[in-house]
């Protein structure tokens, strides 16, 4: 590729098209990882509104009645 | 002169502090009477046991301030020579490599994703950084629960079939570190990020530009510009991580406390319970004595890693 079609390239649409899909793997990852560091915090405080003998239920509830 | 006026002139303290510096050659002690009090309390609390530690590591002690029997290096070749040491040490490399290195890459990740300025990322920022102002015991009780043969996490790998029946985790000898490890990955990453962060914020747009405009690709710039200029802040986490590393105890005490069988002993855990559980206080004081070379050495290298600056 040359210099121009490179400079093009980074201005372009397909550099625009480019940033898009960037843009989509970033918000992929974000939401993981913050599903993933919240989740415990939220069985913190999904625990916290269980009854002492509705904590050892297996499987656990989701969501505290 | 005396210093019992009420009121002392500047001029009389100008004298006396001329006065300290005699011109016959002789010091005068005055002057460090004012350090006394600091010394005083220095040595109480810091030479005194170190001293006394260091006698104690030579000696067998039954009960103690009871009867001692001088040993010589008996104790610290009981402590060399325990497998379960040497089990503690290779786990602690373990535990560090999992403390330090992987969130730091998970940080790393996350700070270049959330500093692209995308809408909204100052919530993904502070849902991230929440693990770090959650207590040590609390977040270690709560992953109790979560990685528990009874958990959540169990529970729902069954549902999905992707298990057939509960997996043990933390009383598992294969699986208990990883399980500790997790914990203190989910509670680190914020941490690295917000610094790795800052560090990502201080580098000027203007070399982004410039490599933009030559045509260079994202990971190409990536590679030849933020990571060289990250430098210092990954310098930073990787030695407070290594730091907190060595001083973990609760992380591992909380949900494990080194079980099953030793299988997530590091040696802070352990040298607790030789100590304070077995009562082995000679063998105790000489575990100390080695912890404390094995930390000297790792500041030694840290420090000359850093250059002496920047920390």
């Amino acid at each position: 590729m040359s210099k121009s079609s490179k400079l093009r390239g980074a201005l372009s649409a397909e550099g625009e098209q480019d940033i898009s899909s960037a843009r989509i793997a970033t918000v992929v990852v974000l939401v993981v990882a913050a599903v993933a560091v919240a989740f415990p915090l939220y069985w913190m405080v999904a625990t916290s509104l269980k009854h002492s003998v509705e904590i050892g239920v297996f499987p656990p509830h989701v969501v505290p009645p | 002169m005396t210093l019992s006026s009420d009121r002392v002139s500047l001029s009389a303290i100008t004298e006396w502090m001329g006065s300290s510096l005699q011109t016959d050659g002789q010091v005068d002690w005055r002057p460090y009477m004012y350090l006394v009090p600091a010394l005083a309390v220095y040595a109480v609390f810091l030479v005194y046991p170190f001293i006394d530690t260091f006698l104690l590591s030579f000696q067998e002690v039954q009960t103690l301030g009871g009867e001692t029997k001088w040993v010589g290096l008996q104790n610290y070749r009981a402590i060399l020579s325990d497998p379960i040491f040497w089990r503690a040490s290779v786990n602690t490399l373990l535990f560090s490599v999992g403390m330090v290195f992987v969130p730091i890459v998970l940080g790393l990740l996350l700070a270049v994703t959330i500093n692209t300025g995308l809408r909204g990322s100052t919530l993904f920022r502070s849902i991230i950084f929440i693990p770090v102002v959650v207590p040590i015991i609390v977040a270690g009780i709560t992953f109790q629960w979560i990685l528990g043969t009874e958990g959540i996490l169990n529970a729902f790998l069954v549902e999905l079939g992707l298990l057939a029946e509960p997996m043990r985790i933390l009383n598992s000898t294969t699986w208990s570190l990883p399980g500790v490890l997790t914990m203190v990955i989910w509670k680190r990453v914020g941490y690295y990020m917000v610094i790795i962060l800052a560090g990502l914020q201080s580098i000027p747009d203007d070399v982004y530009e410039a490599a933009k405009i030559m045509g260079k690709s994202r990971w190409e710039m990536f590679r030849n510009i933020t990571i060289p200029l990250l430098k210092p802040a990954l310098l930073v986490t990787a030695v407070i991580g290594v730091i907190d590393s060595i001083k973990a105890f609760a992380h591992v005490f909380v949900m494990t406390s080194g079980g099953p069988s030793h299988s997530s002993e590091i040696l802070s855990t352990y040298f607790y319970k030789i100590a304070f559980r077995q009562y082995r206080f000679g063998e105790g004081a000489a575990y100390g004595f080695i912890l404390f070379g094995i930390t000297l050495v790792l500041a030694f290298v840290i420090i000359r890693l850093s250059g002496g600056s920047e920390i």
